[in-house]
């Protein structure tokens, strides 16, 4: 009776093909739901940056004034370098309001320790400071607390690391909203806020020379041409040495206020080379950086954030640095005069 | 033998469909080509300038440095050389102090007392190359598909 019944099966032909068939479209799917694991994370990351842009503007609340990139306590006051940075003055707004107490008691009796330092209560890794698409460099012996998000000097280099009111260089005003022991009122931000950049991401390290992560030194070059000219030709994602060696990792050092440790400028286009040139003080040219594929996002002076591209239009990167501040538009285009808080350009974002 | 054959019909449309998804739609990447050359003034090799390539009509800027011979190759942070079509090209020396090992001040140091404003030292620095080539550049070079030899010929006299 069963033997006019017709036994129906799959060949093995038919088998392998299906299985290939599964086999493609696993590789197919693999890829995208990675893609949507680094679209979560690049989302947590944003909401990090627009979570300190609004600690940055409740601290203008406070004092009507954003904070400085750097300041000094009176115990380091005489003590030329000793510059606190603003991630540090931001802490109660992000509620670390302990951690802020026990740097404040620690200056009021004098024991608080160098900005460069290790110490127990501040090594730390803050959740609001790290981008979570972004790996903390392997070797950081000589780094305290890492920081994924750089406040924005401007469109400045040669002198974006001096205070504003030292007899020596007088006069020196940073283009943009950050400079050490300087505190602006929002109404300096001639531009708009919207059209000018407050706070950007950078990455943390990554190996020595690599672009970004890396760090070219004795760059002397006052103009972006001479930043970039040290991206090695036989390959482009490496720079030509000196380069800063990896126990100092470029985002290691987040409680010291100067620009090479909590600061970038907006000269080179994102996800370009960082350059430093060192005598005694150091002049920063830190691009905007990060692992999310074609760019960086940054918060505006108003909190938005938004993502830019590493192809933005950087100008004429030959033109020398404006040297001494004021209302002159950016020669480094849509970028640099993102930059300026008062460069007078009509550039904004779309 | 019809639900065999269907079986095989779907197997067929769903490789076609996947051989289409993955030829797909391909990066659009802005074209680079490489760029080489030697750059003199009034004959003599130029070393340690930096050239800088910036297209006419917008977009991402190149840059290299010459070497002893005066030869420089440009790269630029999408890649090795420079976007195809129209430059202004751009002849930076760059102030002393640019070339030798790595010098960073070490905070770790018990020692460590920099002084700031040591480093603004721009001020002092004369650029030697005329300002035709370079704040002023007269310079524009086209940069074509394949391999390009562009020759900086510089001269000190107008």
């Amino acid at each position: 009776m069963n033997g006019h019944r017709h036994q129906r099966a799959f060949t093995l032909v038919e088998l392998l093909v299906v299985i290939a068939i599964i086999g493609v479209l696993i590789a197919l799917l693999l890829p995208a739901v990675q893609g949507a694991r680094e679209a979560a994370r690049r989302t947590q990351c944003i909401n990090n940056l627009k979570q300190i842009a609004i600690a940055i503007h409740s601290y203008h609340d406070s004092f009507q004034r954003f904070p400085a990139l750097g300041v000094r306590t009176i115990a380091a006051s005489g003590r030329e370098f000793h510059f606190y940075s603003w991630a540090m003055m931001v802490l109660p707004y992000l509620e670390q309001k302990n951690l802020f107490d026990d740097v404040m008691s620690a200056a009021r009796d004098g024991s608080l320790p160098a900005p460069w330092s290790s110490w127990a209560r501040w090594n730390r890794e803050l959740p609001p400071y790290m981008c979570p698409s972004d790996l903390p460099p392997p070797n950081r012996t000589r780094s305290n607390a890492l920081l994924n998000y750089k406040a924005c000097v401007g469109d400045d280099y040669l002198q974006n690391h001096l205070t504003p009111n030292d007899p020596k260089v007088p006069g020196v005003q940073n283009r943009g909203i950050f400079q050490p022991e300087r505190w602006i009122n929002i109404s300096y931000i001639l531009d708009g806020t919207s059209n000018t950049v407050m706070l950007g991401e950078m990455v943390l390290g990554g190996r020595p020379g690599e672009i970004p992560g890396g760090v070219a030194l004795n760059v002397t070059a006052a103009n972006p041409a001479g930043c970039l000219a040290r991206i090695d030709p036989t390959n482009p994602k490496m720079l030509t040495p000196p380069v800063q060696d990896e126990t100092r990792p470029v985002g290691g050092r987040g409680w010291y206020g100067l620009p090479n440790f909590s600061a970038f400028s907006t000269m080179i286009a994102p996800n370009g080379p960082s350059c430093l040139y060192c005598a005694d003080g150091c002049e920063f040219m830190g691009a905007a950086s990060s692992r999310h594929p074609g760019g960086a996002n940054v918060a505006m002076a108003d909190g938005s954030v938004r993502f830019i591209s590493q192809t933005i239009d950087t100008g004429n990167p030959a033109a020398d640095d404006l040297a001494s501040p004021g209302f002159r538009a950016s020669p480094w285009g849509v970028w640099g005069a993102l930059g300026s808080i008062s460069g007078g350009e009509a550039a904004s974002l779309p | 033998m019809y639900a065999k054959n269907l079986l095989r019909g779907g197997i067929l449309c769903a490789l076609a469909v996947m051989l289409g998804l993955c030829i797909g739609c391909g990066s659009e990447a802005p074209e680079l080509a490489p760029v080489t050359g030697k750059v003199t003034l009034d004959g003599q090799p130029l070393p340690r300038v930096i050239v800088t390539f910036v297209p006419v009509a917008g977009g991402v800027s190149s840059s290299g440095v010459t070497n002893e011979e005066g030869v420089y190759e440009l790269a630029c942070q999408l890649g090795k050389g420079a976007l195809v079509g129209q430059h202004r090209v751009y002849v930076r020396s760059q102030p002393p102090g640019a070339t030798g090992t790595a010098d960073v001040p070490s905070e770790d140091d018990p020692s460590y007392k920099p002084d700031p404003y040591a480093s603004v030292r721009a001020q002092g620095f004369v650029e030697k190359i005329p300002a035709r080539y370079n704040t002023k550049s007269e310079l524009v070079f086209e940069v074509k598909k394949g391999k390009n030899v562009i020759d900086l010929t510089l001269s000190s006299k107008p």
